[in-house]
């Protein structure tokens, strides 16, 4: 089930509501699980919601083992189940049709074969979200280990913190923090819901996705379906179109998860801080995707040493990390290249002091540039899409031919999404508890439309994640 | 204020929707009405100034249940009741011109709908049609059709989903007098009938009151009898084999029959899985084939290793889907397995009787 679809914004939301509105305590805590269950039933194959109450079941019992044992031996035994489990169902529901495929193209180089059988195997389908929950239960875990955090020993909250819906699918990529004592607030006083600014942001989302990043989605794909022989502006075209249509289908689903939370009194996390505002890569990341970002900042990056050791060791902490959160984003070699990419921006600017002193608007023209050059290695579909697609950019097949009208309403596209990254402010910082009369028409207006639109709309990116 | 304005604008959508879609049902009934009139031993002449594809609609809705029902492109058209040697009215011919995976979903889901589900579907499968890179759009008039199966379908997945079936049909309905396609639709429509021009489909409904004949008066033209399958006109039957060969080396070449810049479509992969999975879900039993080409074109095809390389990525994931489901393939690219000679063709890719008989009867024993 999406978010945007009618099946959640006329019959599963308004059910979940009425009925958590009159709930109170563990009754209440128990809906939003259910609720949450049923919404992920629904989100692929019913049997996506196994791995994830495994993962619930497993993780819950063993904080709380961890917590009541004092022995460092049985508590790193305890922490290497969960990271075993929780990892062994990512690598192998995620990554192990990549490895099976990279071993059946390396065997091929040797003149062998991989039995059929074997491959079949491997070829199972992606539950969706599951690299979302999987990571908020190993930082739980994690944080229970290091004495930071108590365990939970009220299990339908910990359900709750895992599966809770508006953040299941994709993100915010929740702490325990952040979500486990606001379940156990509302629990105690009821809902109090955010409607307004709730609503308005769910519209806001709505429309980010359906009238803009589905719109460039439309005019994108028919250029990027076939062999890539763009001329350079096609293939520029269509490189910022996709920078675009990603920005706002993820950011679109962050403002739709956060309204969403509002609507049950609860407050998600930022995830989105207007990234191609950004001066730097560093700060890129401290605007893209930041719960991710700040996930692999404190459990990966500092884990492996962080900023106190030596440079090198330290570029390597980074570009370890990058890649490793490159791969986080698809059983695919070309996102660990992505991530590569972002690694060794990060490094060059640690590198580069001259880089302070360009003026603000070429560091974020720079930032821009780098950043979007880097969606190629995320949008192809291989290495040699990729290739070609660099080539096209850098003018091998002609730097301009007769434009169509679908070019040209990609263009203005385009120009459109830059001013509004560029000018608007971001949504989080939008007086939504105030508006005026006509920002408010004018955003009923684009809820309307997306409502019309979305009936048959197409899935969010990061689903695949 | 927020809130007024977006259920005012919702609130006119609906309306003209719900208005369109009331005319539309009461069209269809006419159309359904006339459909009857088409009774065994007769022939629809002239039907190239209808609407195939609501023709078919419209039969399907109105024939008695078949036992074997055949769905596919042009090249399965001209099988016949009379060539499966089975009673009158248990054979129904659904193949259109250019039929695609999706229209195969719109008139399988009609006779879902009515509960008149055949023993054995027929389903022929043409190599293009999972080309990503060719073009094919007649279906596009029925994609909300489509989509509601395709959605229909993936929500089945869910635990209890598929004994809500009936019920999810109505929620499907619903959801169109809020879909902006057919909103689209439904404002050209009216706008037609309010400038006093006839509907949309209305050819269909006039055809068939007009156009009746017994099937022994057709004489050499082209027509559709009433278990769906076609009569050739003479012109097009009585061509000389040369003439025939050098049209297949022709069509070998050309862009609809070369699959040089075949790119697999995933997209309609996935409807055929869905569609294929919903009619063994049903107990039905399915039989699917590629079917030959002229000798002559298939002798150009498979020269080329990209041809080559197509067709064996259709018949590879054909092969795979009926051993998932139980179902029966044949890839009959190559006519020599069935075999078919050149005589037996009308052009490339289309054979004649006694080849399509051939084929028939090598699936169904």
């Amino acid at each position: 089930m999406l978010f945007s679809s009618l099946e959640f914004l006329v019959l599963f939301m308004p059910l979940v509501l009425v009925v958590a509105l009159r709930l109170r305590g563990q009754p209440l805590l128990r809906w939003i699980a259910l609720a949450s269950v049923v919404f992920y039933a629904f989100a692929g194959h019913w049997w996506f919601i196994v791995p994830m109450l495994a993962t619930t079941m497993v993780d819950y019992w063993v904080a709380i083992y961890i917590e009541q044992e004092r022995r460092p031996g049985p508590r790193a035994w305890l922490l290497a189940l969960s990271l075993a489990g929780n990892l062994g169902m990512l690598a192998y529901f995620k990554y192990s049709g990549l490895f099976v495929r990279t071993a059946e193209q390396g065997l091929a180089l040797l003149g062998l074969d991989v039995p059929t059988a074997t491959v079949r195997w491997f070829e199972v389908v992606l539950p969706a979200g599951i690299s979302f929950y999987t990571f908020q239960t190993l930082s739980y875990i994690i944080d229970v280990w290091r004495g930071h955090t108590p365990a939970v020993r009220n299990f339908v909250q910990f359900a709750g913190f895992v599966s809770f819906f508006p953040h299941l699918v994709a993100g915010p990529l929740t702490r325990h923090h952040q979500l486990v004592p606001q379940l156990g607030r509302i629990a105690e006083t009821g809902i109090d819901p955010r409607w307004r600014a709730g609503i308005m942001l769910f519209s806001i989302g709505l429309a980010k996705k359906v009238l803009i990043a589905d719109r460039l989605g439309n005019l994108i794909d028919p250029l990027l379906g076939g062999p890539l022989e763009l001329d350079a502006a096609r293939a520029w075209l269509a490189l910022l179109g996709y920078a675009f249509q990603i920005y706002f289908d993820f950011s679109g689903y962050s403002d739709m998860a956060i309204g969403l939370g509002r609507l049950f009194g609860i407050e998600l996390p930022q995830n989105f801080n207007s990234p191609y505002k950004a001066v730097s890569p560093s700060d890129f990341w401290r605007r893209w995707h930041m719960t991710l970002s700040f996930w692999l900042r404190d459990y990966l990056y500092i884990t492996l040493g962080g900023n106190r050791c030596s440079p090198a060791r330290r570029r390597f902490n980074l570009m370890a990390t990058m890649v490793l959160g490159g791969l986080w984003h698809g059983a695919n070699w070309t996102f660990a290249a992505w991530g590569t990419w972002h690694g060794a921006l990060l490094v060059l600017h640690q590198s580069l002091p001259s880089w302070e002193r360009l003026s603000g608007v070429w560091q974020r023209n720079l930032t821009f540039l780098l950043v979007t050059l880097g969606w190629v290695f995320f949008r192809a579909e291989s290495f040699t899409q990729g290739g070609q697609w660099f080539a096209c950019l850098a003018g091998a097949h002609g730097v301009t031919a007769p434009w169509t009208t679908e070019t040209l309403a990609l263009a203005a596209l385009v120009v459109g999404c830059l001013a509004i990254v560029r000018a608007c402010p971001n949504s989080l910082e939008l007086p939504l508890d105030r508006l005026g009369a006509v920002p408010q028409i004018g955003l009923a207006a684009a809820t309307a439309t997306s409502v019309l639109l979305m009936n048959y709309g197409s899935k969010f990116l990061y689903f695949q994640f | 204020m927020f809130g007024a304005t977006v259920a005012l604008l919702l609130a006119v959508v609906v309306a003209v929707n719900s208005l369109a879609a009331w005319d539309r049902l009461t069209h269809e009934r006419r159309v359904r009405a006339a459909a009857v009139q088409l009774q065994p031993g007769q022939a629809l002449l002239g039907y190239r100034d209808s609407d195939e594809r609501r023709f078919q609609q419209a039969r399907l809705e109105v024939v008695p249940r078949p036992r074997v029902v055949a769905f596919g492109s042009s090249r399965i058209m001209s099988a016949s009741t009379a060539m499966l040697g089975v009673g009158s009215g248990e054979f129904y011919n659904a193949g259109l011109s250019g039929g695609t995976v999706e229209d195969f979903i719109v008139l399988w889901s009609v006779l879902e709908r009515r509960g008149a589900l055949p023993d054995t579907v027929v389903l022929a499968i043409d190599n293009w049609e999972f080309n990503r890179m060719h073009p094919q759009l007649r279906w596009l008039e029925w994609a909300d059709e489509v989509s509601r199966f395709v959605d229909a379908g993936a929500a089945s997945r869910a635990p209890f989903a598929r004994a809500l079936g009936p019920a999810m049909y109505r929620w499907y309905q619903l959801k169109e007098l809020l879909s902006y396609s057919v909103f689209k639709a439904s404002l050209s429509e009216l706008r037609r009938l309010s400038r006093g021009r006839p509907r949309r489909g209305a050819e269909i409904f006039e055809s068939l009151r007009r156009d009746l004949v017994p099937e022994s008066d057709v004489a050499g033209r082209r027509a559709l009898r009433a278990d769906g399958s076609i009569m050739y006109e003479r012109a097009y039957v009585d061509q000389t084999a040369e003439q025939v060969r050098s049209e297949a080396v022709r069509y070998a070449a050309s862009f609809r029959g070369n699959l040089g810049d075949f790119q697999w479509d995933a997209e309609r992969a996935t409807r055929l899985e869905l569609l294929w999975s919903d009619m063994r879900a049903r107990g039905v039993r399915v039989v699917a084939y590629l079917p030959p080409y002229h000798p002559a074109a298939w002798a150009v095809l498979s020269r080329d290793p990209r041809n080559a390389a197509a067709v064996r990525a259709t018949a590879t994931f054909m092969t795979r889907l009926a051993d998932r489901t139980g179902a029966r393939f044949a890839n009959f690219t190559d006519p020599a397995s069935i075999p078919c000679v050149e005589e037996e063709f009308l052009d490339g890719s289309h054979s004649r009787d006694s080849c399509v008989e051939r084929s028939l009867r090598r699936l169904l024993d």
